[in-house]
């Protein structure tokens, strides 16, 4: 993970930070799970900085079962609320056949009723 | 008599030339259009294959109770998740503007396939079978490669629109070295 104090704006990139064959959903499901993903990387840098560029660059893939946990959890368990997507939290690659994970997580974080939303 | 000569070799030979100069130029990029269409319509086609392994895949692994199976099962689900994905972003790249709307349209659905081959409990430590899901990865499948076929569809009728441009520059073309031959042929008499 690459700090950068001034701007307070740090990168993370899931194939060099935590794994290129990230795949599984709970924690039991193995070391690349999306659960660990969100817990030990994501959340703390969210708590320490005010904003995160996630890049995608150079994962063989995220299966929707690994980053519907890292998405819909965030928004789940109130690391995130949806309209902070895009500042709080940025997307980005540059391999047009990771592009279409972009939306996915933003389907996955929108489909998730907020913690204090929710009946 | 050797003017006249001359003068309808000038209006033959200049348009003639010109005529065969023109014809080459478009023969050629006819030529190219019609080689990067071709491979266009069988990616497409490559494609809708692999979309359909991918249900056979997805299909394998959602219904499986056999552990001992899990780890084969969910390697070819990702590897055909790969193949479709790669493939697509491909054909994307290579739609033009004409191919937009349908283009969303297949954007749209490989995202809730690429949910439903891969969702729920996939990569999970235990065989967990999921009837509604193989029923939406099925069905998205299906919708998928009929947006394909579609995409495929209305590219070649695109093609075959364009050929007609270049054909009817070329009868202009020809009809006016018709005229300016008359033409020499009248100044000789």
């Amino acid at each position: 993970v690459d700090s950068a104090p001034v701007t307070n704006e740090v990168e993370v990139s899931i194939a060099r930070d935590f794994s290129p064959f990230p795949g599984g959903r709970h924690r039991k499901d193995g070391p690349f799970s999306g659960a660990i993903f969100r817990d030990d990387i994501l959340a703390p840098l969210l708590r320490e900085n005010a904003s995160i560029v996630l890049n995608l660059d150079g994962v063989a893939g995220l299966p929707s079962s690994f980053w519907e946990e890292v998405f819909g959890g965030l928004i789940r368990r109130g690391y995130l609320r949806v309209d902070e997507l895009g500042s709080r939290l940025k997307l980005r690659t540059s391999d047009p056949a990771l592009q279409i994970y972009i939306p996915m997580a933003l389907k996955f974080a929108s489909a998730v009723p907020e913690p204090g939303k929710m009946h | 008599m050797d003017a006249t000569v001359a003068e309808i070799f000038k209006f033959l030979l200049a348009p003639g030339f010109v005529a065969a100069l023109v014809t080459f130029a478009l023969n050629t990029r006819d030529e190219r259009h019609r080689t990067a269409r071709e491979y266009q319509t069988k990616f497409i086609e490559e494609t809708r294959k692999d979309v359909r392994d991918a249900v056979s895949a997805g299909v394998a692994y959602f219904s499986n109770t056999d552990d001992a199976k899990l780890p084969a099962l969910h390697a070819t689900v990702l590897l055909y998740e790969h193949e479709v994905r790669s493939s697509l972003a491909a054909i994307k790249a290579n739609c033009g503007d004409d191919d937009k709307k349908v283009v969303t349209r297949i954007e749209a659905l490989e995202r809730d396939f690429l949910d439903y081959l891969t969702g729920g409990e996939f990569g999970s430590a235990s065989s967990t079978t999921d009837a509604p899901r193989v029923r939406m990865i099925v069905g998205q499948g299906a919708l998928l490669r009929g947006a394909l076929s579609s995409l495929r569809r209305q590219q070649l009728d695109a093609a075959r629109i364009g050929f007609g441009r270049p054909a009817l520059f070329l009868t202009l073309l020809l009809a006016l070295m018709g005229l300016c031959v008359l033409y020499g042929f009248s100044l000789a008499l």
